[in-house]
């Protein structure tokens, strides 16, 4: 059973068999698998052919709380409509679609998949995440997620189309991407939704990874989509909240439920006073732990 | 005659008779050691020989000699390929061929195998002189020993030696041979140490003859008949690598990974632990781990032994442990420590593995990683033949390390491509499952149900994914399906040697269906 935590999203290419039968093991939240932009043209149908089997197989390939998630390609190129046609009679969990720059288009998708879905039986509602990348993505997101409420469970950012776009580069401290990253977390936040960061590409420098992580963390983001592997505990241990966490939360919310039980009005522990925020931190947090088998023991 | 693990044992075969492997520690040896025939020598007696040649006909070689080689130049020996030839062109026929390794640099040993001029092996094969023999091109079966089972054979007299050849990276004019110094620098020739003592003749091979009296090493003056200078005994490139790195691939990572907890957990990571790893990609990730590990509990180690990376000089180097015990060296920080640090110290072959001793380094072992080809359900391990029946390499260390450590654990990937690594028997049994405790993939740890103990501790680790072997069978078989079995003919090609000198396998001729 998907656990509906999306801490990590972990890029696989959808041409690589071994990369996908091995991608379970590191510990993803989310395994992406991509039909786009790692995919050349003449591989397109083998790379969707592979995703499919892949998703068809996997109770044997990966553990049952991993979300599968398709990056297909946009609708305007030719492989769109038949990436959606194929992938969705699997029945992914959720489909991750490219350069989403209107409602209009967000909307045309989804009822695609709407009518995928009922043609193929698919029983459990598929969900999607809208990646921004462009200028005028990101000046319609709120429109965009407005109207796509139905499945949209998610926002992310492209980064490399979208500095691009804004006729720039990527820096390591990425404040060419400050505003679209605060905008996007803003519009997330106030719909609901998951705010997923963009990837980081340099594989090799971890620490640089875990900065990056920490710091859109504290902009408000829920995960961060990986390239490699060897990112994904890395990212995991950013937005996996810590045992202190965990007990410090356990006891607001034990704090809150003694309040209540007793008609306080206040919620105070050790001489201060809990606010509703605090609590609904609280309870996201050890939600969390939950999902991640922190309280399999007592349970 | 089936052994005790249920492999069928021929008790007779081209006139040899053959002990059945009956348990890792029940064979109790009887008798004495093999002695070689004493020697004189007299006060202003010459060593060093004009030639190869020269060397070979003082030392009495002739047709049916036996002859051993020492594998510490890895593939950039020069020295088998010298001296074979040279025998070649001698004329002589049918020798027996005893080196403790072979590399691909030694492919051309396959020529001499073709001409008769071997006609007999006894010692580890490597891709293509294994596919060779595989193929049904040796009379004889080859012996495959352990590097302790091997000194064994040599001291107990089941190997005798009639000619050792040892390519000593520094020989004094009077046979001291230092190993630590000079062009082809290799680190400790612990391999050469036993061949040395027991050959009946011993000739050492240098390219860096320098005067008496140089620092004794490991190998003495004392046992070394005939001294031949060449230009060059081998490659420096070829000899050891620059640094082993540890992997970047992250299944590899991953199975590191876990074995470091397994370590962690087992209850062994304190003060005074000992530990041996291989230069395998997962087993370096998981030293590497360890490493951490231990420097941030703050625990000092008592040695690491086997062959020596730098990756364990390394963690000498921080304080993680008090002595490395080397048989071999794997690279250029190995080779300089062992030159510079006395707590770098050599051991020889049988210091460090020999079951017939007073006592081997091995059985001071805590912890051991080791790699394999397969592993069955009863959690014996197979590191001598692929999957198509070829007997490709060789035991090394393994059956050694195994029965001596007080936790074996097998670290490897899950699949070879579409090759399944847990199998119902294994192609050919190298190391008893009773000496294995633990096995460590990328999608799981097994536990061995005769450690209950390690399983009740790594049961309550949130962090490694225990599950049965036959768990980690099924899911194999799930994703990939059960390769065909092999059929084979009745001619064995392989003779699988426990350490103790009884026989664990036979490897037999697989039919060549396209014939």
């Amino acid at each position: 059973m998907m656990n509906n935590i999306r801490r990590s999203l972990l890029y696989v290419p959808g041409n690589q068999p071994a990369i996908i039968n091995s991608a379970g093991i590191y510990g993803a939240d989310v395994i992406v698998f991509d039909l786009e932009d790692s995919i050349s043209i003449d591989e397109k149908d083998s790379a969707r052919s592979l995703v499919k089997n892949a998703i068809i197989n996997r109770n044997n390939l990966y553990k049952s709380n991993v979300e599968l998630m398709v990056r297909v390609n946009h609708l305007s190129t030719p492989f769109g409509a038949e990436d959606l046609e194929e992938i969705i009679s699997v029945s992914p969990d959720s489909i991750r679609i490219p350069k989403v720059e209107s409602a209009e288009e967000l909307i045309k998708v989804h009822e695609i998949i709407g009518k995928l879905e009922k043609k193929f039986q698919i029983k459990t509602r598929i969900t999607t995440v809208a990646i921004i990348e462009t200028l005028l993505g990101l000046h319609n997101i709120e429109e965009i997620v407005k109207k796509g409420l139905d499945r949209l469970t998610g926002l992310t950012l492209g980064a490399e189309d979208f500095t691009r776009d804004l006729g720039t580069e990527r820096s390591i401290g990425g404040e060419e991407l400050l505003f679209a990253r605060e905008k996007l977390v803003f519009i997330a936040k106030l719909y609901n939704i998951d705010a997923i960061d963009t990837v980081f590409s340099n594989v090799f420098d971890l620490d640089a990874l875990k900065t990056e992580t920490q710091f859109i963390k504290k902009l408000g983001f829920t995960g961060k989509s990986a390239i490699h592997p060897s990112q994904v505990s890395e990212i995991n241990s950013v937005f996996t909240p810590t045992a202190a966490e965990i007990e410090n939360s356990v006891e607001i919310l034990q704090a809150a439920a003694e309040a209540k039980e007793k008609g306080l009005g206040v919620i105070a522990r050790h001489g201060r006073m809990i606010d509703l925020p605090v609590i609904k931190k609280s309870e996201r947090i050890v939600n969390m732990a939950r999902k991640l088998g922190y309280f399999e023991e007592e349970e | 005659m089936k052994n005790i693990i249920g492999r069928e044992i021929p008790a007779e075969y081209q006139g040899m008779k053959f002990k059945p492997f009956s348990g890792a520690f029940e064979f109790v040896p009887k008798g004495s050691k093999y002695s070689p025939a004493l020697k004189v020598s007299k006060p202003g007696d010459k060593k060093v020989r004009k030639n190869l040649r020269e060397a070979l006909i003082a030392a009495g070689i002739k047709d049916g000699s036996s002859i051993s080689f020492h594998h510490h130049l890895r593939n950039g020996d020069y020295i088998i390929n010298m001296a074979m030839d040279e025998i070649a062109s001698m004329g002589i026929k049918n020798i027996r061929f005893i080196p403790t390794a072979l590399f691909g640099v030694h492919k051309k040993i396959i020529e001499h195998i073709k001409t008769g001029v071997i006609g007999k092996i006894s010692g580890s094969l490597n891709g293509p002189v294994g596919r060779f023999v595989s193929d049904g091109n040796l009379k004889y079966p080859v012996f495959l020993r352990s590097h302790g089972g091997r000194a064994r054979a040599i001291e107990s007299g089941d190997e005798t030696i009639d000619i050792a050849i040892i390519a000593a990276p520094t020989c004094d004019e009077f046979g001291t041979i230092l190993s630590s110094v000079g062009q082809s620098a290799c680190g400790p020739l612990g391999y050469a140490v036993t061949d040395s003592q027991y050959a009946r003749q011993v000739i050492a091979v240098t390219d860096n003859l320098v005067p008496f009296p140089a620092k004794k090493e490991l190998i003495s003056y004392n046992h070394i008949d005939h001294i031949v200078v060449v230009d060059k005994i081998g490659n420096p490139g070829g000899i050891v690598s620059g640094t082993t790195v540890v992997t970047r691939d992250t299944l590899r990572l991953k199975i590191g990974h876990y074995a470091s907890k397994v370590i962690e957990h087992s209850g062994l990571l304190i003060d005074d632990v000992s530990f041996q790893t291989g230069a395998g990609g997962a087993s370096l990730a998981a030293a590497e781990f360890v490493k951490n590990i231990m420097l941030e509990k703050k625990i000092t180690g008592s040695f690491a032994s086997g062959g020596i990376t730098g990756l364990l000089v390394d963690m000498y180097n921080k304080g993680l442990f008090k002595k490395l015990l080397d048989v071999q060296s794997f690279d250029l920080e190995a080779v300089a420590s062992y030159r510079d640090n006395p707590d770098h110290i050599g051991i020889s072959a049988s210091e460090y593995a020999n079951p017939h001793t007073s006592g081997c380094i091995v059985n001071q072992l805590d912890c051991v990683l080791l790699g394999a080809t397969e592993v069955d359900l009863n959690f014996n391990v197979n590191v001598n033949t692929e999957v198509d029946g070829a007997l490709l390499h060789g035991i090394g260390g393994h059956q050694d390390t195994a029965a001596g450590a007080k936790m074996t654990v097998i670290v490897a990937p899950q699949f070879r491509g579409n090759i399944p690594l847990v199998v119902d028997d294994v192609t050919t049994v190298t190391t008893p499952g009773e000496t294995v405790d633990v096995l460590v993939t990328e999608r799981g740890v097994a536990v061995n149900p005769r450690r209950g103990d390690l399983l009740e501790r790594f049961k309550k680790c949130r962090d490694l994914p225990v599950k049965s072997i036959e768990e980690i069978r099924e899911e194999s078989i799930k994703l990939v399906g059960k390769p065909e079995p092999i059929e084979y003919e009745d001619d064995i090609i392989g003779i699988i040697e426990y350490r103790d000198g009884s026989i664990i396998d036979v490897v037999r001729k697989v039919i060549d269906k396209k014939k």
